[in-house]
């Protein structure tokens, strides 16, 4: 039988957390980091199986920048534990679009852990649940520092003669989705006061959303 | 039974049909590509419009998912129809022009493309979903889905990774039209670490999933028989006992029953998961008969005889 | 206490009735999501500040939106012994003048816009107030003139959470009719002669959907009420249903009643959240006294409500997309025949109806099909609500006769903004193209606006001179692109390479033929596309290369 040892991890948690670290690390570099991490959790372990404390050591002991890199995956876990997710679905009484703007509410983005956790949970496959993220345009799959809606509407759009929200949409679309999310909204409800942006929710004169976001992505 | 007419001859249609299966019934020919008979019909491609005239009214529909009823006068091969399929084949290549089948589709009806004023994709991917679909339906894993929605719509794995729920069965490979996935079998594959290489034995790739199964050995006969991952799944899902899998379908020894001290309770015959057990009669009693080429060796019937009256042979 | 009867209804609405017509002063203020836009809570909160400060014996109450949406925060004072009057943008820094001025028992000329001496419900039973000299009655208001609102009854006049207040202007007594005295093959028959159609924009004729769920045999049946509003146009099923919430909720059990269904949906847009909210509020209302539930006023009739909501698609209102969405598949338009009315929701009849659709039935049922009838022309009976926008002097919302000029709805808009002329207008949302001003005189009606190649959908959208069309033919492909769910090959890849040509000719590159390309894959996407979003995507670029050719034609090279 040649297969190659197992890892040795105390729980599925921790095991888990591993396979999100790795999913964090470059894929060039995935095969020749994954036996090294192996072996830094191991020591941190004693030599027994790895735990989630393992790995939260193993980590604070590496170099920047893999140390927030690898930070961010802890943290990213924290937000959203498996009680956490089965309350959420007892609450939503299974409905799926449900649980997820409950997540969206507390987190801005659905991480990927939710969704294999809530897959583990109600029995629905994890690829349908990607597949109703992916198509739900309220759903986001990553979090950004800032979120742009721009009222896509039919009255904005004629409205804005100097074509500005198509010139904000322009400047976001070019820029990295993690620094700033764009919304396209269709019809906010308040065509009199036409044409509209919004950034992080609050509703400001197009200039001067055009202004902060220039000043955003110069850093 | 329904009387229609189809291309001008009147047929007595059977009931709960679509007016695809009764083309084909009738020698008819409506080309498809997201069309499988062992699928719920999906009118993805629209490639198999038709002319449906009710009560006067003429409309194209899909003729996978279109019933048939009494009355309905179809046309296959309109110019109307034709123009249709033209204006989607043309709409193809410029997706990706290689695949066979699009090819052929455009000859056919005679659709030079890709147009160089539109970009070309160059994809084999065209979404017939039928992937999709078959690992839903008949394989029932779910491993790969639609991500995106209109032209960004791609087949993927849940966030573009491996897929756990993957089981290595490569239907996906043989249904699909284009080629589009890509399945290899690797009899000796390599892991390269900067300080050493292992061959890790056999591997079944899928490229296109970012999914790579290392395929499970029999302790006895050496032979590589099924992908580890979804064993091991189905393993700890069936709480089978740790070594179940080390040994294949093929090497694995049925168990033995002794008929001085089996009761003829029958027992293990309703209790045996696959029904590889039967009871036969032996002289005024009833027996069980174990059959080899059924038994999966699950050993249930082992455990579930209250004399022990069924063993397993011992192995050297 | 549960509602038994007709008796419990009428005791209610004598509670609602004290709201409406009070003893003490009564300020309202618009608090849809217009209102809110502009500053109604801070209003509303000054009011209430300034009322405690000057020891003035009133209430605040928040409504919903009536419509004027062009002059939020709107402000009406109900005086004892003055008509009710309406004041127009009413920011809270005007709030303590309007206060002080009450308390004197006068009013503020300058910020009131008109004047209503009389209310008449739904039942007939009228609420009279003084008459206040000086001031315009409402019936002389000039972007009121010509409107008839059946739909829009209660907007902005009653509280939207307010049970009794609904019961006072004639609420819940049609579901009392129908349960006590009606067959459900009668109430089918009813809306039938009222000639009421789809209001999504499909037009299709509301008695006609009952009836085939009616006739359709199944020990399960559904009701559900589409409020995806994906359109870009319009933002106005949101401030209906955050306005009257319980008409739509009287509407769909109505229908229910008619077709033998227990169980119903609310399927509301993503961004709908306060909408949500007050619906489940009331559905929790109603259950605790009995109007929803089992054995509803002590008869065979149950029916619960959910409310649902989408995931932000334009494609899930479409009505099998929804209920795909509903059953927790992917959000794709199923294959028709069959239809949701014999085969829908997990396979079982559903009657699936805009819900302003759904907020006819009760005025429909409590006054009769013919008196719907009267409105309206051949073909087109009853009322439509529209929200007016883009290039218009006054954004608002109407409801009108069908059979009503566009011309008539532009002049309630108070015509172009700026005085420009108008270039053309939009009148069927994404998929009913623009139409050239010339054409103004067009009436609300489905088959003349089919004619035209547009639909009756629910905005009005006026563009002016400076309008590009190709740019705005290029805004609407640029939407189907994003919306199309993907599943069908002419809508996936064709609206991708329509929007490609657009480019194109935006920037200037047009090419001798690209027009004919464009016009040619009408006929054939419009074929073989799987849904009416397909089938209407090449609608902006067809009507305004035929009514506005001249602005295509300057981007094409020799």
């Amino acid at each position: 039988m040649t297969e190659l040892e197992e890892p040795k991890f105390a729980d599925s948690e921790a095991e888990d957390l591993f396979s999100r670290m790795i999913l964090a690390v470059p894929e060039a570099m995935k095969n020749m980091v994954k036996p090294m991490l192996l072996g830094l959790a191991g020591q941190k372990a004693g030599g027994g199986p790895i735990t989630v404390e393992a790995l939260k050591e193993m980590v604070e002991g590496l170099p920047e920048p893999q140390k927030s890199v690898f930070k961010q995956v802890v943290a990213a876990r924290k937000g959203l534990d498996p009680e956490v997710i089965k309350a959420m679905i007892e609450e939503c009484g299974g409905d799926i679009p449900r649980i997820f703007f409950k997540i969206m509410e507390r987190m801005k983005y659905i991480p990927q852990e939710a969704v294999r956790e809530i897959a583990k949970q109600t029995g629905i496959s994890e690829a349908h649940l990607f597949h109703l993220i992916t198509t739900g345009k309220a759903f986001s799959l990553s979090s950004s520092a800032h979120q742009v809606t721009l009222c896509a509407g039919t009255g904005c759009t004629v409205k804005d003669k100097s074509k500005s929200l198509e010139t904000i949409e322009k400047l976001v679309t070019d820029a990295e989705p993690k620094e700033v999310l764009l919304k396209k909204a269709r019809c906010l409800g308040c065509c009199d006061l036409g044409p509209l942006a919004e950034i992080d929710g609050k509703r400001l004169a197009l200039n001067v959303v055009q202004a902060q976001i220039e000043a955003f992505l110069k850093g | 039974m329904p009387l229609i007419t189809i291309n001008g001859k009147k047929i007595k249609a059977s009931e709960n049909v679509t007016i695809l299966e009764v083309a084909r019934g009738n020698a008819i020919f409506i080309p498809t590509l997201c069309h499988n008979d062992g699928l719920t019909p999906y009118g993805g491609c629209r490639l198999c419009v038709v002319e449906v005239v009710k009560n006067g009214k003429t409309t194209v529909e899909a003729s996978c998912t279109y019933p048939i009823e009494e009355g309905l006068t179809i046309k296959t091969n309109t110019a109307r129809i034709r123009k249709a399929r033209q204006v989607i084949i043309g709409l193809l290549l410029n997706r990706g022009p290689k695949p066979l089948v699009i090819q052929d589709l455009a000859s056919e009806y005679g659709v030079t493309g890709p147009l160089t004023r539109f970009s070309v994709e160059n994809e084999h991917c065209i979404r017939c979903g039928l992937c999709v679909q078959a690992c839903r339906e008949i394989v029932q894993a779910r491993a790969i889905c639609f991500a995106g929605m209109g032209f960004e719509r791609k087949v993927t794995t849940p966030f573009n990774e491996s897929s756990l729920d993957c089981i290595g069965c490569g239907t996906c490979e043989l249904i699909c039209p284009t080629k589009y996935i890509d399945m290899k079998d690797l009899p000796e594959a390599q892991e390269v670490t900067p300080s050493d290489h292992q061959i890790i034995g056999p591997v079944r790739n899928f490229d296109t999933w970012n999914t790579e199964f290392k395929v499970r050995v029999c302790n006895e006969c050496g032979n590589p028989f099924y992908s580890a991952q979804p064993l091991k799944k189905f393993q700890e899902s069936q709480n089978l006992q740790s070594g179940f899998f080390d040994v294949c379908p093929s090497c694995r020894i049925p168990p033995h029953v002794d008929e001085d001290l089996c009761l003829g309770c029958g027992g293990c015959v309703v209790n045996c998961p696959i029904g590889a057990i039967l009871m036969k009669e032996k002289g005024e009693e009833q027996k069980p008969t174990i059959y080899r080429e059924n038994c999966t060796g699950c050993h249930y019937c082992v455990d579930m005889c209250v004399v022990g009256a069924i063993t397993i042979e011992n192995r050297e | 206490m549960r509602i038994k009867d007709i008796k419990g209804i009428e005791l209610m609405a004598r509670e609602g009735l004290k709201d409406l017509k009070p003893e003490k002063i009564r300020f309202t203020v618009g608090s849809a999501v217009c209102g809110l836009s502009r500053g109604a809570k801070g209003t509303l909160e000054t009011l209430k500040e300034e009322i405690a400060k000057s020891n003035l014996n009133a209430e605040v109450k928040a409504v919903g939106c009536n419509g004027l949406c062009f002059t939020e925060p709107v402000v009406e004072v109900i005086s004892p012994g003055m008509s009710k009057i309406t004041y127009g943008s009413v920011t809270p820094e005007r709030v303590p003048e309007l206060v002080t001025v009450v308390k004197r028992g006068e009013v503020i000329k300058k910020m009131a816009l008109f004047k209503t001496t009389r209310h008449q419900f739904l039942n007939g039973k009228t609420v009279e107030y003084g008459d206040t000299a000086g001031i315009i009655d409402s019936s002389e208001f000039t972007p009121l003139k010509g409107q008839v609102r059946i739909v829009m009854r209660n907007a902005g006049l009653i509280d939207p959470l307010s049970v009794e207040e609904y019961a006072a202007t004639g609420g819940f007594e049609a579901l009392a009719k129908i349960l006590s005295e009606k067959k459900p093959e009668e109430v089918i028959r009813e809306v039938e002669s009222s000639g009421l159609r789809g209001r999504g924009g499909a037009g299709f004729p509301t008695g006609l959907k009952w009836k085939t769920a009616l006739e359709t045999p199944s020990p399960k049946k559904y009701v559900v009420a589409n409020c995806s509003e994906g359109d870009p146009e319009v933002g106005m099923h949101r401030s209906l249903i955050e306005s009257d919430p319980l008409n739509v909720i009287e509407g769909m059990m109505i229908a229910a009643f008619a077709i033998g269904a227990d169980e119903g949906y609310i399927y509301v847009s993503d961004k709908l959240v306060s909408a949500e909210e007050k619906l489940t509020v009331l559905i929790g209302k109603l259950s605790a006294i009995g109007l929803l539930g089992e054995r509803i006023m002590g008869t065979d009739f149950s029916f619960t409500i959910t409310v649902k909501r989408s995931s932000g698609a334009y494609v899930s209102g479409e009505e099998t997309a929804l209920l795909n969405a509903l059953e927790g598949d992917m959000t794709e338009p199923r294959p028709r025949p069959p239809f949701p009315a014999k085969k829908g929701l997990f396979g079982m009849p559903t009657v699936v109806n805009n819900v302003e659709t759904f907020m006819n039935i009760p005025a429909i049922i409590l006054k009769g099909g013919d008196w719907y009838a009267s409105y309206g022309v051949e073909g087109s009976r009853g009322t439509k609500v529209l929200a007016v926008t883009g290039d218009c002097e006054r954004t608002l919302t109407v409801e009108v006769p069908l059979g009503t000029k566009i011309k008539n709805v532009i002049r309630m808009a108070g015509g172009v903004k700026g005085k420009k002329s108008l270039k053309g207008f939009q009148i069927g949302g994404p998929g009913g193209g623009i139409l050239p001003a010339r054409k103004i005189n067009l009436p609300l009606d489905f088959q003349k606006l089919g004619k035209e190649k547009t639909m009756l959908a629910s905005g009005l959208v006026l563009m002016d001179e400076d309008t590009d069309m190709v740019k705005m033919a290029r805004f609407f492909i640029k939407f189907f692109e994003e919306e199309s769910c993907g599943k069908c090959i002419p809508c996936r890849e064709g609206s991708h390479r329509v929007g490609e040509v657009l480019d194109y000719l935006i920037r200037g590159m047009g090419e001798k033929g690209d027009l004919e390309y464009l016009l040619s894959l009408e006929g054939p996407i419009n074929d073989t596309s799987a849904c009416a979003l397909g089938k209407l995507m090449l609608a902006p670029v067809s009507s305004t290369i035929r009514n506005f050719r001249e602005d295509y034609e300057k981007r094409i090279g020799g």
